[in-house]
């Protein structure tokens, strides 16, 4: 189920990217080239750059879950933890 | 609802976002086009506005701190919920003495291998971290990535020696507090533009010339407080799992 999410995530990071994607276009860092040059679009990429390490903190949360749950009820199976036990 | 309805009711509504999906993505320009105006707009003006030659970080931090501060923020919880969920509970204690260590659970004994290369690889990795966090606003990088980059350092420094000897130093502390010390930094920064007689998180501090080091006024202090927030938390986040797997056991009935 993590390795789910895991996947949604990183294909929506990989739309966002697209959707900004301009062809025979730099990344917006002007260190070097100079101001005007085409680019890629920034907003997008500030977008999944946080995305990014967020999941990872989320994923791991999902995680701390999952071990939780074996160590109470011995199974991951969901269909086997579907009621709620005090 | 049985299993098999509860199927059929999912391949339903799996079709219709299926649909709308579909949709959605036809109506998008094609691959390599880019049309929108905020994209161009920012690329134009960022540089002279902001002194700040990534872009990406000016969008990040300045244009929309705000958004940057609630996910750090996220981060922040999640790293919260982790350490909640992972204490120690009721019918278990944690157990720091390697020598009455279950046969079978503790770690394996790092060969000499892993040990000289993990520590002789742990200074680069430092200066690397440090190096992306601090010149997040000229070149890409930024506290978020040179967070997690700084929190491999400690990765290689756990992975290198024995964890539960480790333990008797009790970092624990010093992390939690950077770590609220980088969440709290950011709203510092934030409230400093209020006082300053600006807007919250306005950039109030002297702008500098683009593509030095001090430049760009609030962003790279913006840049210390996440990568502080990142790296701490991740740091966090191995000690819990770790603990979790080698220190922490069932209580032995009396």
């Amino acid at each position: 189920m993590v390795t789910c999410l895991a996947v949604v995530q990183s294909s929506t990071y990989v739309l966002l990217l697209s959707v900004g994607f301009r062809r025979d276009a730099t990344a917006p860092i002007f260190l070097d080239v100079p101001v005007g040059t085409r680019a890629v679009d920034p907003v997008v990429s500030s977008l999944a750059l946080t995305d990014v390490v967020v999941g990872a903190t989320v994923a791991a949360l999902l995680l701390a879950l999952a071990v939780q749950a074996h160590k109470r009820h011995g199974t991951l199976d969901p269909e086997a933890l579907r009621t709620l036990r005090g | 609802m049985s299993p098999a309805v509860r199927r059929r009711v999912f391949l339903v509504a799996a079709a219709g976002l299926g649909a709308l999906l579909l949709w959605g993505l036809s109506g998008l320009p094609p691959f390599g086009v880019y049309l929108g105006p905020y994209g161009d707009v920012l690329n134009a003006v960022a540089v002279g506005e902001r002194h700040a030659t990534n872009v990406v970080a000016a969008v990040t931090f300045d244009y929309r701190g705000v958004d940057t501060m609630g996910e750090e923020y996220i981060l922040f919880a999640a790293v919260i919920g982790t350490a909640i969920l992972l204490r120690a509970q009721r019918d278990e204690e944690e157990q720091r003495d390697p020598s009455e260590a279950v046969e079978g659970r503790s770690a394996p004994p790092t060969s000499n291998a892993v040990r000289v290369l993990g520590l002789a690889l742990l200074g680069p990795i430092v200066v690397f971290g440090v190096y992306v966090v601090t010149h997040g606003h000229l070149t890409p990088g930024g506290g978020f990535q040179g967070g997690v980059v700084l929190a491999t350092g400690a990765l290689l420094v756990f992975l290198s020696g024995e964890y539960v000897t480790l333990l008797r130093v009790r970092p624990e502390v010093l992390i939690d507090a950077a770590e609220a010390a980088g969440a709290a930094g950011y709203v510092a920064v934030g409230l400093a533009g209020m006082l300053a007689g600006g807007a919250f998180l306005d950039n109030f501090l002297p702008l500098g010339h683009a593509g030095t080091l001090v430049s760009a006024g609030t962003l790279p202090l913006i840049n210390l407080a996440v990568g502080l927030e990142v790296a701490a938390g991740f740091v966090l986040l191995l000690t819990e799992f770790l603990e979790q797997t080698l220190v922490i056991r069932r209580r032995e009935a009396p």
